[in-house]
């Protein structure tokens, strides 16, 4: 008996050896920022392993974040954003480009301002709301390209475009939603694993 | 990375296992089960000691799956048959980002079909620092099998303490129990409410004396 649990520790701390051996300059801190669907989500539990830090605020704009007097400097930090910034000035042909470059350059600049080490930008999600436009995801689409765009540019961004995972039929897909904005559980487990194999 | 392997070659070496509040088995078993939906683990108990190892079951990149070595130890210190137990982890993630460990220590009384208890745990992680974290619990059984349960408690489910109340049913079987809770923030974020579920199954070595 005495042989076996030997064996038994040695196993055991074998495994604690080998694991500890793997070295992996990874983010360990958390950020999330954002509106909402930010606030709704358990960071925590979603990502178990992680020092998380949840800092949504519902109904948020993203001209909002740098009025928050956060300290994102050298963090890694996650932002879902821009729903509720999105009006008519995006439905309107005329005022389209303005508006896509207005917001492009305000997100821009508040990833700027934070500084944070890396950020990992997530889509904008299509939407399904009561008295929305059928225009809008379409709309919606051609924000997340100019939004990709600029989170290349910056050099320690990653978008995450997660948009294409919501989409069902034109719209966002209600199995994921519970009211055609906010995200229920089996939305929340696809943004999961989107960002997992991110980070 | 030599002082990371010496803690943990010590806290294992001192290690004792959590599941000692719901587990009245004094024989010799192995058993396997999960903890709060998202650890699997396997263990060996032998009358008051217990050790085991725990592993992340869900974590989507395997590079960042957590394993820990757990232990208990427990001890009826005849004073009013109160219970004390001594618990303690030592756990690393994969990626070899963080570790952490802690030791507790609780009292824990059963008065008729009442039980009630108090804990407190030092917990250490490499990159959050040191916590105290505290435990208060109580339940009543309400036939042999079934018991509810309530636990304030800020002990982290998965990493960062929490302050958390945490309603549940315990249900017993022989060499089964198993937990299913309701763990509700003790702040405004009661969206954040998990239904959480543990387990464990014991296969006996040895017929009880």
């Amino acid at each position: 008996m005495k042989r076996v649990r030997t064996k038994i520790w040695g196993a055991m701390l074998a495994i604690l050896a080998l694991v500890t051996s793997c070295s992996d300059d990874g983010v360990s801190e958390l950020y999330f920022v954002g509106d909402s669907l930010v606030a709704g989500w358990d960071v925590k539990s979603s990502f178990p392993t992680y020092l998380t830090h949840n800092d949504g605020v519902s109904g948020a704009r993203i001209e909002d974040i740098l009025t928050w007097n956060l300290n994102y400097r050298d963090k890694n930090v996650v932002m879902l954003i821009g729903t509720n910034n999105l009006g008519g000035e995006l439905l309107n042909e005329e005022t389209r480009p303005r508006f896509i470059a207005d917001f492009v350059a305000e997100y821009r600049h508040t990833i700027e301002t934070l500084a944070p080490r890396r950020v990992f930008v997530l889509s904008i999600l299509p939407r399904n709301f009561e008295g929305d436009d059928e225009f809008f995801n379409t709309c919606i689409e051609e924000l997340n390209t100019a939004l990709a765009q600029m989170v290349a540019s910056l050099g320690y961004g990653v978008f995450v475009d997660v948009y294409d995972s919501f989409l069902y039929e034109g719209a966002l897909n209600m199995n994921y939603s519970l009211d055609g904005l906010h995200l229920n559980n089996l939305g929340y487990n696809i943004l999961n694993v989107r960002l997992s194999k991110e980070l | 990375m030599k002082t990371r392997h010496l803690l943990l070659l010590l806290a294992a070496l001192l290690s004792w296992n959590s599941w000692a509040q719901t587990d009245s088995l004094s024989t010799k078993s192995i058993y396997v089960g999960l903890r709060n939906n998202e650890y699997a683990c396997i263990g060996f108990q032998s009358g008051s000691w217990s050790v085991g190892l725990e592993n992340t079951l869900w974590t989507r990149t395997p590079k960042e799956q957590y394993i820990r070595a757990t232990g208990g130890y427990r001890l009826n210190t005849g004073l009013w048959n109160v219970i004390f137990s001594a618990d303690a982890f030592a756990g690393v993630n994969y990626a070899g980002r963080f570790y952490d460990g802690s030791l507790k220590v609780g009292l824990d009384k059963t008065l008729g079909r009442f039980s009630f208890g108090a804990g407190a745990m030092a917990l250490y992680d490499s990159e959050m620092g040191y916590n105290t974290c505290y435990t208060v619990h109580a339940g009543c059984r309400i036939i042999q099998e079934a018991s509810i349960v309530v636990n304030f408690t800020n002990i982290p489910e998965y990493r960062m303490p929490e302050h958390r109340i945490v309603p549940g049913l315990l249900f017993r079987a022989r060499k089964l129990w198993v937990r299913p809770e309701l763990s509700i923030p003790l702040n405004d974020n009661i969206h954040f409410t998990r239904v959480l579920l543990s387990f464990r199954y014991d296969f006996l070595l040895k017929s009880p004396k």
